[in-house]
């Protein structure tokens, strides 16, 4: 055994003859076509790119996930939209006070209350996509009790012909003029009070005298005017004076 | 085939190659396709098995490229796979695997001719010379071969054969041991 180990230690250092006969003797080499295959395989790989990249996971689920995803944002948008075009138009109305900016409230948050008058603008699509509410608010509350961009604005008077309204008073006015405004606000009060349907001519006579003893002669002929107008054929033999 | 540095270890080459140089696998393809198809040309006899083997076990490394870490030397590791093929080679044609590499005491070394025949003559031809040994090489039993082998194409130390044949040291020591001593007698050499 002892010269044995000292046979394999010498043929290991690679100088025996056993060493030098296999060398001559081993010559035989793979073709070249062989070669090319396994060099082309080798290239492929490398250009193939990483394969680590994509776990058992995506690569069963990556496809059907991104169609899910892909289907979730296409439903969304078009549901957003629907609603959208669903909400009533906002009003551009001249002189209507713009939505507060928040920037602009930062940058000066002692100004004075009272708006400030702005130049007229065209409505902005656009804007309106930006300024929308978050839809989580607009859920939240009543759809028909949410407040409209520009809702509110449009049903009230515009700023500007209500402080034309309040200077009119101190203006000076024709006792025509003056007659029928009176007379409009007798209408108006009368109608508001939802009787002037129901009224009989002899309730309106009764008015009418009443006002006239109050002193209110226009209120009165205006009165009288519209009762004309009603009962055209009511004899007016007992009319007051 | 690619003119690299032979400085260059094979284990930095198939870094290079695992981070996406093909020419650095060019390289380490070059060192190595010779022993590696001697080694399944002696194992199988047959030059068309041996191809088959030679070209499984790169197109093997190939693919095993990003996992390939240098824990030990490319060597040791191209060779393992070599022996894993084969054996799998040898489970599929014989339905089992040699008995040579269950018993590390090399059976069958009555089936060796007698060292002690006819003295060949003192000047051989190198062919016959070859023969001879390519001969004896094939009548060694599969493991005591596949362990010359190593050492002689693939450079594989005794821990290295080990390890690429999954054996203990020892084993793999006294398998290079009988196929060497066989080997020598029927090269009649004596002295080295």
């Amino acid at each position: 055994m002892a010269e044995r180990d000292d046979e394999l230690e010498h043929y290991l250092k690679g100088g025996s003859k056993l060493s030098r006969a296999w060398r001559e003797a081993a010559d035989e080499e793979p073709n070249a076509d062989l070669d090319e295959v396994i060099i082309e395989a080798a290239r492929r790989e490398v250009h193939r790119g990483p394969k680590v990249a994509y776990s058992p996971f995506s690569r069963s689920w990556g496809v059907p996930l991104a169609l899910a995803a892909v289907l979730v944002v296409s439903v969304t948008v078009t549901l957003v939209m629907h609603e959208d075009a669903s909400e009533p138009l906002p009003v551009p109305v001249d002189g209507a006070p713009a939505a507060p900016a928040p920037a602009a409230e930062a940058q000066s948050p002692k100004a004075p209350a009272v708006p400030k008058r702005e130049e007229p603008r065209a409505p902005e699509p656009a804007l309106k996509e930006h300024v929308r509410p978050d839809s989580r608010e607009r859920e939240a509350t009543p759809r028909q009790a949410a407040p409209a961009p520009f809702a509110g604005q449009a049903l009230k008077p515009p700023a500007e012909s209500a402080a034309r309204k309040q200077a009119l008073p101190s203006a000076p006015a024709t006792p025509q003029q003056e007659e029928n405004a009176a007379a409009a606000a007798t209408r108006a009060k009368v109608e508001d009070a939802g009787r002037v349907q129901e009224m009989a001519p002899e309730e309106w006579l009764a008015r009418i005298e009443e006002l006239r003893r109050q002193g209110k002669q226009a209120e009165a002929d205006a009165l009288l005017a519209e009762f004309k107008k009603r009962f055209p054929d009511y004899p007016l033999d007992a009319r007051p004076k | 085939m690619v003119g690299m540095d032979r400085e260059i270890t094979d284990e930095a080459l198939m870094l290079r190659y695992r981070d996406g140089d093909a020419a650095a696998f060019e390289a380490l393809y070059e060192r190595h396709r010779g022993g590696l198809y001697r080694y399944f040309l002696r194992q199988t006899g047959e030059r068309g098995r041996a191809e088959e083997l030679f070209q499984d076990v790169w197109v093997n490394i190939v693919h095993a490229r990003r996992r390939y870490r240098p824990s030990a030397k490319f060597s040791t590791y191209l060779y393992r796979v070599a022996h894993n093929r084969l054996i799998d080679d040898y489970r599929s044609r014989r339905g089992r695997v040699p008995v040579s590499f269950d018993d590390p005491d090399c059976p069958g070394e009555e089936t060796l001719p007698d060292p002690r025949g006819p003295e060949p003559a003192r000047e051989l031809e190198r062919r016959e010379q070859t023969e001879r040994l390519l001969a004896a090489l094939g009548a060694l039993p599969e493991a005591q071969r596949e362990a010359f082998l190593m050492h002689q194409e693939g450079g594989l130390t005794l821990d290295q054969i080990a390890a690429a044949m999954g054996v203990g040291f020892e084993t793999a020591k006294s398998r290079l041991r009988y196929a060497v001593a066989r080997l020598r007698r029927e090269l009649g050499e004596r002295d080295g």
